[in-house]
């Protein structure tokens, strides 16, 4: 970005789980009709947004490790695409609406499956350590080791992460499962 | 070279398109051009779509890249990605044929 644009910049803060990429995208697309156009997220879900010039700017969702990479962004910005954010495996992309008619990255249902695929992987393998150390921990001498409150507080943060974990999977599978039915595409 | 055409047919309407769109070698964008325009913009191919075709095709031996310039890959059609779109649109002639042929008895039957 140049040095010469208005740099006043707005941040927010704002939750989205792993399926609501539409959500997302919506969001995105109302935010850049106001005026504020996305510059950069983290993982804690806070976005950073530049004022500008309100325009209709279409985003656009990929995940994967690698999906930036040189062949796929040139192809990218060849049909327009410009990298506005990306965070951990998200790749948040934008377009200017045109001639009417939505852009879209993935255009049948395999390829938008696939994304959804790669983000249910990603999320499976994560908790795996997690879920290793549970099943492998000695719980005999932990329950021994550890006072009432505490081990309280162990297992209230063992069941929040495998609850959060649980809904983020079926809100994946559910929407993979959206995405592959075709009267909701 | 025997061809697992079971395993490989039908295509879809975007890898068939993407097929027959090499009957020169292109790279990406070009070919996301040239469909929409032979399809007369019924089939428009997104670039991840056509990014995730790209590596199917080539895996499966019917494409090969055969230059890149500035990142920009371009590929052809290999001998086994004709046969396979030769035997695809075999297919699709005899599927027309009959499709043309119901829709003409039935054409009379309302005539008569």
């Amino acid at each position: 970005m140049s040095d010469d644009q208005d740099k006043s910049t707005i941040t927010r803060f704002k939750l989205f789980w792993g399926h609501q990429d539409a959500e997302q995208e919506a969001w995105l697309r109302t935010m850049a009709k106001q005026g504020l156009h996305l510059v950069k997220v983290n993982p804690f879900c806070v976005w950073t947004f530049r004022r500008g010039a309100p325009a209709d700017v279409v985003y656009r969702l990929d995940f994967g490790k690698g999906r930036a990479d040189d062949g796929f962004s040139q192809l990218m910005q060849d049909a327009g695409w410009k990298l506005a954010a990306t965070t951990t495996g998200w790749h948040y992309w934008c377009t200017p609406m045109a001639n009417g008619r939505e852009p879209e990255i993935f255009t049948d249902s395999a390829s938008k499956v696939k994304k959804f695929e790669r983000l249910l992987a990603i999320l499976v393998c994560s908790a795996l350590p997690a879920f290793v150390m549970l099943v492998m921990s000695d719980k005999q001498s932990l329950v021994s080791d550890l006072s009432t409150p505490s081990l309280v507080g162990v297992c209230i943060i063992y069941a929040a992460y495998f609850l959060t974990l649980a809904y983020a999977v079926v809100g994946l599978l559910l929407r993979i499962r959206a995405v592959r039915s075709p009267q909701t595409t | 070279m025997d061809i697992d055409f079971a395993k490989l047919l039908p295509l879809s309407e975007a890898t068939y398109y993407v097929l027959a769109a090499l009957d020169e070698p292109l790279h990406g964008y070009a070919l996301m051009q040239k469909v929409e325009s032979m399809s007369q913009g019924k089939v428009i191919i997104g670039p991840g779509t056509l990014y995730g075709a790209f590596g199917t095709l080539e895996k499966q031996g019917l494409i090969e890249k055969v230059s890149e310039e500035e990142r920009r890959k371009t590929y052809a059609l290999t001998s086994k990605g004709r046969q396979v779109l030769a035997e695809q649109v075999r297919r699709l002639a005899i599927m027309v044929r009959n499709g043309q042929f119901a829709l003409s008895i039935l054409g009379k039957e309302e005539a008569a």
